[in-house]
């Protein structure tokens, strides 16, 4: 027996497997690394993609989103362009509309109505005739009595642009001032005589 | 010590580099969106925003149905730029009309010539307001060509295509009807202020609110989409709605008109009220003013007259110290009373009929009939001062009404302390007091309405532009002679217009008529003294056997002719015009006059 301790040499190879780490399982043939990659399953290549690429595709897109903006902006402000133009015919259209119903005002007013069937010889049933319903008695005279329509004593002076029919009834130029009321001349009241009473003489 | 190098050491730079830049850009944007962002956006805003001032308009005064009587027409100033005339040698180009391609050019000249052909201005007038603006300031920018022209002429200005022309929009009021209703209505001085009628009492209801907005404006004058702010809504001014009938109105004027001018009067008023609810539907006066034309009528007769001029009413009166003297129970409609033509009742005292006669029986309804004041005064002098007082304020004599109108005179009724011995009898009869007109048809709205006596009204109401319906308010009814008393002065009223004088010249066929005439003296401002010429008056009920309407129509100071004929006249006209116009049925039923003598 020799004075050296005798080596486990089992024991030993395993804690020098143990340290070193790097010992072969003895599976597979030896100097053979026991990790390799994964076969590439078959039917599915994987892409080739090149950082370019992405970069590209990102800002395609970029790109795209400011075109899909700027036609939604040039959309808005075409639309902003019709709307003012439509408020623009509004505005006028309402002006004409104004103008119009104004006239209309005019043309309604008894003035104008008065002066215009006067002109026309029409005359008014000035105590028209009723008809009671509940027992169909007629009350007041069927030959009423008519008088010729007055000429108009009222100004209006938004009449002077308006025409006037005539006899025939055509239209006509509105005679100026056919609406002022002419006053007759003041005849100077008699002098009266006064007598002694202060106090008033009314009945 | 970690020891960067190569590419290690780059990217790090690069990585601070971006790091302080980061810091830079957030604190400059910090102090852009936050620290100084108020003060930014006010110079942003006034670099790009536009204030726009949206100017209410002002509301319509209508009638009973809704006809406009007063309404806001729109007119246009026409302006220019004068700097810009002379602008590129005054010379600007437009397209081409004639050839439909192309653009022709124009110089100032021209176009000034052009413009004064729509305008009705000489070319050389338009050179001188170029010329003067410039003058005074070689760069202005603004000078009138002319005010308020009318939307023909915009349209043919604007078809000139001139680029240094410019239109603004401004407010004018117009009446289409005239001077139907002119003297209710009022009208509008310079810059459309108000200045009488309706226009000034209402004048806070026709008033609205301008808006304003601002707007963010493109280069091209457009805003921008979304840049629009409301700052203040505009708000529409409110439209009036008065008690008178347009139609009627016209028709009233007609009639007192033609009476004034017939007997070559000084002055004539008509008023058509409502009996049961005391509108006014037609307040009419002679002369009436054109509210679009001021200056062409009477400065005389600008006013409501009918509020604002009282006078003394005469014997339409007698109604009243009819009516004390049946309340009081002191008389009946056939109390007898043997009445002279002349009485001296006190020392110093004294008055007469206007026709004289001998001493006649006469009832109280003869009295009436034959209007005479010394039997109203027999009568009436057994009711103390301090009760016929009374009984003449509950009639709504001496004050005045809240119709609607700005002004209104309250007439002038003095406390009986006050009365000397003749105004306390002449009192009775109508004299030594005033009342307007408004407040004459008053009393025999009373009278017709069973003795409940409503306030008369002119203004209905008011209707905002957001559609709130205020009613105007214009006291409350109250009553002033018992029913019973009310309906024996009507039976006094109707004899007097069947047994009257002027029964016929009255009538109108298939309708009762209940009235008293008046014939009253006035005294005269200058001399104090009573004038030797009467305001004539009438004042009628009708139909008298289901009271709708009440008209008065008054005729002062004829020269040429009757006036008690003319008021008469004016009171038929207005009454046949009110029947048409209200389809009033006939009357039904006779009435059988009261005994005028015993």
């Amino acid at each position: 027996m020799s004075a050296t301790v005798p080596i486990d040499t089992h024991s030993a190879a395993a804690r020098a497997g143990a340290h070193l780490g790097a010992a072969p399982l003895p599976t597979g043939r030896p100097g053979e690394r026991h990790l390799r990659p994964v076969a590439t399953p078959a039917g599915k290549a994987h892409p080739k993609r090149s950082p370019l690429a992405i970069a590209m595709v990102g800002v395609a897109i970029i790109l795209m989103i400011f075109a899909v903006q700027l036609g939604l902006s040039i959309a808005i402000s075409q639309g902003a362009y019709e709307s003012r133009a439509l408020e623009i015919r509004q505005r006028d259209l309402s002006r004409v509309e104004r103008v119009l119903s104004q006239n209309v005002d005019k043309l309604a007013s008894p003035q104008n109505l008065a002066e215009n069937a006067a002109a026309l010889g029409m005359v008014q049933n000035s105590r028209p005739a009723t008809l009671r319903l509940s027992d169909g008695a007629v009350l007041g005279a069927l030959d009423s009595e008519t008088t010729e329509a007055s000429g108009n004593l009222i100004p209006n002076a938004t009449l002077e642009s308006m025409p006037v029919v005539d006899a025939q009834g055509l239209l006509v130029p509105r005679v100026a001032g056919q609406a002022a009321a002419v006053q007759p001349d003041k005849i100077d009241p008699p002098v009266r005589w006064t007598g002694k009473l202060p106090a008033p003489d009314t009945h | 010590m970690l020891r960067l190098r190569g590419p290690s050491l780059r990217r790090a730079i690069a990585l601070l580099v971006i790091i302080l830049a980061s810091f830079v850009f957030m604190a400059r944007l910090v102090d852009v969106q936050v620290v100084s962002a108020a003060a930014l956006n006010d110079e942003a805003k006034d670099k790009r925003a536009v204030p726009v001032a949206i100017p209410s308009v002002r509301g319509d005064i209508v009638d009973r149905n809704g006809e406009v009587l007063a309404t806001t027409d729109e007119r246009y100033d026409v302006q220019l730029s004068p700097k810009n005339t002379k602008l590129n040698k005054g010379v600007f180009y437009r397209a081409d009309t004639e050839r439909g391609v192309g653009t022709v050019e124009v110089t100032a000249q021209q176009a000034f010539a052009e413009i004064g052909e729509i305008t009705g201005q000489k070319a050389n007038e338009i050179q001188k307001i170029v010329d003067d603006a410039l003058a005074d300031n070689p760069k202005s920018d603004f000078a009138y060509v002319k005010r308020s022209i009318d939307l023909t002429q915009l349209n043919q200005l604007k078809a000139l295509e001139i680029p240094w022309l410019t239109f603004e929009s401004q407010h004018k009021r117009t009446y289409p009807n005239g001077a139907v209703g002119g003297n209710i209505v009022g009208f509008a001085g310079a810059d459309d202020v108000p200045q009488a009628g309706i226009e000034l009492s209402q004048n806070e209801c026709l008033t609205g609110v301008d808006g304003t907005e601002t707007y963010e404006r493109s280069e091209d004058g457009v805003p921008l989409p979304g840049s629009v702010v409301v700052t203040r809504k505009v708000q529409d001014g409110g439209t009036v709605e008065l008690t008178i009938d347009r139609d009627l109105q016209w028709e009233a004027q007609q009639a007192i008109n033609k009476q004034v001018q017939s007997v070559a009067a000084e002055w004539g008023l008509l008023v058509i009220q409502n009996v049961k609810t005391g509108e006014l539907v037609a307040v009419a006066e002679d002369g009436s003013v054109d509210p679009n034309d001021v200056d062409a009528s009477d400065p005389t007769k600008r006013e409501a007259r009918s509020f604002t001029a009282p006078y003394e009413p005469g014997s339409t009166f007698k109604s009243i110290t009819a009516s004390a003297l049946i309340d009081q129970g002191v008389a009946t409609p056939l109390s007898q009373n043997l009445t002279p033509d002349y009485l001296e009742p006190e020392e110093g005292v004294r008055f007469g009929d206007a026709f004289p006669h001998p001493e006649i029986p006469w009832t109280l309804a003869g009295i009436l009939t034959q209007s005479s004041n010394v039997g109203t005064s027999m009568l009436g002098n057994q009711l103390s001062e301090d009760v016929r007082y009374d009984y003449l304020r509950k009639f709504g004599i001496g004050e005045e009404t809240h119709a609607g109108m700005p002004v209104e005179d309250s007439g002038l009724l003095y406390a009986p302390k006050d009365w000397d011995r003749q105004t306390s009898y002449n009192t009775m009869f109508g004299q030594g007091l005033s009342s307007t007109i408004v407040q004459t048809a008053g009393v025999y709205q009373t009278i017709a309405n069973g003795g409940v006596r409503i306030p008369p009204s002119l203004v209905k109401d008011c209707v905002s532009s957001d559609g709130e319906k205020q009613t105007m308010k214009h006291g409350k009814s109250q009553k002033a002679i018992k029913k019973s008393t009310a309906d024996d002065v009507m039976a006094i009223l109707e004899t007097v217009t069947t047994e009257g004088w002027f029964a016929d010249r009255l009538a109108i066929p298939g309708y009762r008529i209940a009235g008293k005439t008046g014939t009253a003296e006035q005294v005269n401002p200058d001399t104090g003294l009573y004038r030797t010429d009467y305001v004539h008056s009438f004042a009628g009920i009708f139909p008298a056997d289901d009271p709708q309407f009440v008209a008065v129509a008054s005729v002062a100071f004829p020269s040429a002719g009757d006036g008690s004929l003319a008021s008469l006249q004016a009171f038929r006209d207005a009454a046949e015009a009110t029947i048409r116009t209200f389809h009033i049925p006939p009357s039904t039923g006779d009435f059988t006059p009261l005994p005028t003598e015993y």
